[in-house]
């Protein structure tokens, strides 16, 4: 090889790029020649200060990016039938109403559970309710027309509210098809009943805008669960709570184990939300779901 | 580059809509893309900001990635053509502030600390008196670490044209700091 040839290839020595051959071939000539050794260490000491050479990242880029990328993927959407969840007073005035609704006297619980029809409240989630514009997609994707979330309690059930057919005494508990059709699974305890007369028609205060409760204060799952999203969050009035999951049901399920032992569960599933459902009514967690729209792939249910 | 775990999954599930998928991709590659950033732009805050810009034309066209050349190769050339847009935009050069962004090492002594800052300062100097072409493919050679078939693919360069081009550079870079009076070369002719 002659000097020429080899300083065109020295660049690929000191980086690796040559064959078996061709370094052998150059070695020998370095070895020989001192204009070409010498531009050889050349190139190797400049190497050597590029490694030294490193920007570092200040400040976290990526989450920067991810906050732009979730605002464009979950934009806000106004609903017309907001339930906004802030301050005591308002959680206070929820519970008075759910109360209401529940409206079962203390002699005949039993009997009154087995028999009462199923008093719905109707409402959708809040963007407030959650700490991030994801979960907030979530849960409104779902709602976007206008399927309602079902509490099952206890009470007389209000025709203007109700979105259920009528749950007939001993009726047979059906569960959740492979369509995520609407499954209703009455509460295996009687309600309790702060309230002993039922209001009529679904209170205005439901449907206001103004009524908030406070921010959930529960934190995401550490990733050791490799689970995207999964938070539980613990509500004021109403004893639920809310996990959402973005994850395969095989990653779900061990957790959902831990749902019963949780004070109520509202469960967001991404995919797969029939699985999760037989899961969640196989290990025998109360639960409520009913109307998800068609094609969906999320599902909210409620667990009590 | 290394591929991120799960990569095809992950760009598969952000196609559906999932941006936390494509989170995960952006943790991997951030650095890569900053670092290319910064080689067009010689300044933080515009890297920064190119960065983000690229990896938002990345999400809202990943439905046009197609999967024949590699996920970083395909970022690469948002990053690039992100960095070109905005620098059309200014006119920027290493930024002396930009000089001590490396971490000094705890075993140095602050004479070696001293020397390597300024040899970094003049290297990045010397960086930026190279035409772009050139400093691009330093960057992504020396910086990035890639491969010659990597830069290849992600320049779309014959390899023969990128050994040819990595050569010259790197013959102009030490031609520079020669002129500069660069301890790189200056410690060399003492050693003769």
């Amino acid at each position: 090889m002659d000097c020429k040839d080899v300083k065109e290839l020295l660049g690929a020595l000191a980086d690796g790029e040559v064959s078996d051959s061709e370094r052998e071939a150059l070695l020998s000539h370095i070895a020989e020649c001192e204009t070409c050794k010498n531009e050889y260490e050349d190139i190797q000491n400049l190497k050597k200060e590029f490694s030294k050479l490193d920007v570092q990242l200040r400040g976290a880029l990526a989450d920067s990016v991810m906050k732009k990328i979730y605002a464009e993927a979950y934009p806000k959407k106004k609903k017309p039938f907001f339930f906004k969840y802030a301050g005591t007073a308002a959680a206070v005035a929820i519970i008075a109403i759910a109360a209401i609704y529940m409206g079962t006297t203390p002699q005949n619980d039993k009997a009154e559970c087995n028999s009462a029809e199923d008093v719905t409240v109707t409402l959708q989630a809040s963007d407030k309710l959650f700490s991030d514009d994801a979960m907030t997609e979530r849960v409104t994707e779902s709602t976007q027309d206008g399927s309602d979330y079902e509490f099952s309690s206890l009470g007389k059930q209000d025709s203007s509210t109700s979105t259920n057919t009528e749950a007939e005494e001993n009726k047979e508990v059906p569960k959740a098809d492979a369509k995520g059709e609407a499954v209703e699974l009455p509460s295996s305890e009687p309600a309790e009943s702060l309230f002993d007369e039922p209001m009529s028609s679904a209170p205005d205060i439901l449907k206001s805008e103004d009524i908030t409760l406070e921010e959930p204060p529960c934190e995401p799952e550490s990733d050791d669960i490799s689970l995207e999203h999964f938070r539980f969050y613990n509500s004021i009035s109403l004893d639920t709570a809310i996990i959402f999951v973005d994850s395969e049901v095989e990653t779900v399920a061990p957790l959902l184990d831990n749902v019963s032992s949780v004070s109520g569960s509202c469960i967001n599933v991404d995919s797969h939300h029939s699985a999760v459902m037989d899961i969640l009514i196989s290990n025998s967690i109360p639960i409520t779901k009913t109307d998800i729209p068609e094609g969906s792939t999320e599902t909210t249910v409620f667990a009590e | 580059m290394k591929k991120c775990e799960n990569e095809e999954k992950l760009i598969k599930e952000a196609l559906k809509g999932n941006a936390s998928s494509f989170g995960d991709l952006v943790r991997h590659y951030e650095k890569f893309v900053f670092n290319i950033a910064f080689s067009f732009m010689a300044n933080y805050d515009d890297a920064f900001d190119v960065s983000q810009d690229a990896f938002i034309k990345a999400w809202r066209k990943l439905s046009l990635f197609k999967g024949d050349s590699a996920f970083s190769t395909w970022l690469y050339r948002i990053t690039a053509n992100t960095a070109k847009d905005a620098l059309a935009q200014r006119n920027r050069r290493w930024s002396e502030d930009e000089v001590n962004e490396h971490i000094p090492s705890n075993r140095e002594t602050p004479e070696e600390n001293a020397i390597r800052q300024e040899n970094a300062k003049e290297l990045k100097k010397a960086l930026d008196s190279l035409d772009s072409d050139m400093r691009e493919i330093v960057i992504l050679r020396e910086i990035e670490g890639l491969s010659y078939s990597e830069i290849s693919d992600m320049l779309e360069l014959e390899m023969g044209t990128v050994k040819s081009r990595l050569s010259r550079a790197r013959e102009k870079l030490r031609e520079i700091l020669r002129e500069q009076n660069h301890t790189i070369s200056v410690k060399r002719d003492e050693n003769r």
